[in-house]
């Protein structure tokens, strides 16, 4: 199982930065980085998952540097690891069973294996019925619960997510919740962000805020 | 005054030249994912390119037909209300149909197939990137570059050959139709093998390379711009607009640059 090591980061995009951060994941701990500033909490979760680029510091998630990565090696280290964006970054133009069939057919699951695989998946977490609806069409909160089950498809070491309560209601709440306390019995890493710190805490070992973070640099 | 203006001139030389070496890169890049021994996805990305094809190509098959037909039927119509006497109208027909096939042929596929499937791409891939869709993919190890890129590319390339045949025939046609009802020639099938045998292979050859070269040139703008709108919606319009331009500008300058070649 991979860990995740921040060493004094700073990244920077339109309307967020973070500056400075410091923090050491251990393999298989459930971290959560709270903050009242969610733009900035994501761009630490992005730049996690080699999304942004990093200024400064270094990130290594499961063994690679994900700063100096190349494309194909960060490629390879997606494929271990779950990583969910606020809106889910599902394709639209397809349904939301799709999109997961899509994910297992790619990396060369035969189809009807992968049709069956996600059947299952979506049977256990109770969205069958609304599975067939296209991605553009799906309520937001379905999106996040479906990228969720693509995140966790591959079975990754680490589970990145930025935001997880976004968009959920008590439903897609407790579905998500439901998810991630079924990785954390597989023993993922894992590292979220949110500034919603009633929902998370339940979710992870600790509780860091990201000012926190970054006073553990200085 | 000359100082500032010789400044914006070379900072706008920089700008485009950068942009084309980007078109370039990105069609480097594609080409290179086709040929790629990767298996991954390899499936899943010949699917989505054969239903490119049949949107780009299929598709558009009765449209291009019809403007080569209509574009041949005009122009010879034209050369024979100016021209007078038999031989002089058999060397004016042989000299457009020639002009059409080798020149117009390919620029107005091109032309087609980005106004068609073009914008369509751009307006697809700019939605995608803005609503985090492309990182959506590549957070589950998927390449974009393979899944996005490589059948839309192949796609219009392929298509860009194709519908450049069906036009070439269509002017073939239109142009034996028209010289039988202006009475230039017999409506008999010899003189409809003459008509072929003035088409030199190496005309047919250097349309459909051109064919190809506009092909690419029209996929690469159109995916460089869809790709460009990143976080913000409101860019798309303006990188669809920007894309069409510049296909029109591109294959302009490459249709003149491989005229003057073969002079």
């Amino acid at each position: 199982m991979g860990g995740i090591d921040i060493e004094r980061v700073s990244v920077q995009r339109p309307g967020a930065c973070i500056e400075d951060v410091s923090l050491h994941v251990a393999p298989g701990e459930r971290v959560a980085v709270v903050g009242s500033h969610q733009p900035s909490l994501s761009v630490l979760i992005r730049a996690c998952a080699g999304f942004e680029r990093v200024r400064q510091g270094r990130i290594t998630v499961a063994g690679t540097d994900v700063g100096t990565a190349d494309r194909v090696s960060l490629l390879r280290l997606r494929q271990s690891l779950g990583y969910v964006s606020i809106a889910g970054g599902l394709l639209s133009n397809m349904t939301l069973r799709e999109n997961l069939e899509l994910a297992l057919r790619y990396h060369g699951v035969r189809a009807a294996d992968a049709r069956d695989q996600v059947g299952a998946r979506i049977d256990a977490v109770g969205l069958q019925t609304d599975a067939d609806l296209r991605a553009c069409l799906a309520p937001a909160e379905l999106c996040k619960c479906f990228a969720y089950l693509r995140a966790l498809l591959f079975e990754p070491a680490v589970l990145l997510s930025e935001d997880p309560s976004a968009y959920l209601h008590p439903q897609g709440r407790e579905i998500v919740a439901a998810l991630h306390a079924e990785a954390a019995a597989r023993g993922v890493t894992m590292l979220i962000a949110d500034d919603d710190l009633d929902f998370v805490r339940p979710l992870v070992d600790r509780v860091v805020p990201l000012e926190a973070a970054v006073e553990v640099a200085s | 005054m000359a100082h500032e203006f010789l400044i914006r001139l070379g900072r706008g030389v920089l700008t485009e030249f950068r942009r084309v070496v980007s078109y370039a890169t990105l069609a480097w890049v594609t080409f290179r994912a086709v040929f790629a021994r990767s298996a991954a996805g390899r499936g899943v990305v010949w699917g989505q390119a054969a239903r490119q094809i049949i949107f780009t190509g299929l598709d558009a098959v009765w449209l291009v037909g019809f403007l080569g037909a209509v574009g041949s039927v005009v122009t010879l119509t034209a050369a024979f209300t100016y021209s007078g006497g038999a031989d002089e109208n058999r060397m004016v027909t042989d000299l457009l149909l020639r002009l059409l096939v080798r020149e117009i042929a390919p620029f107005v596929t091109a032309v087609i197939v980005a106004l068609r499937s073009g914008s369509a791409i751009t307006v697809e891939l700019g939605y995608m990137s803005a609503r985090g869709e492309v990182e959506g993919i590549e957070s589950v190890g998927i390449d974009p570059v393979r899944l996005l890129l490589v059948p839309r590319f192949s796609g219009m390339v392929v298509s860009t050959i194709g519908l450049n045949m069906v036009f070439i025939g269509a002017v073939f046609a239109a142009a034996f139709g028209t010289a039988v009802q202006a009475g230039v020639v017999p409506a008999r099938m010899a003189v409809v093998w003459s008509y072929a045998s003035a088409l030199q292979p190496f005309d047919v050859a250097t349309s459909l390379a051109k064919a190809a070269l506009f092909g690419v040139t029209t996929a690469a703008v159109v995916c460089y711009h869809g790709l460009s709108v990143g976080g913000d919606v409101t860019e798309m319009p303006r990188r669809v607009a920007r894309a069409l331009v510049e296909v029109v500008i591109h294959c302009t300058v490459l249709a003149s640059v491989l005229a003057l070649i073969s002079l």
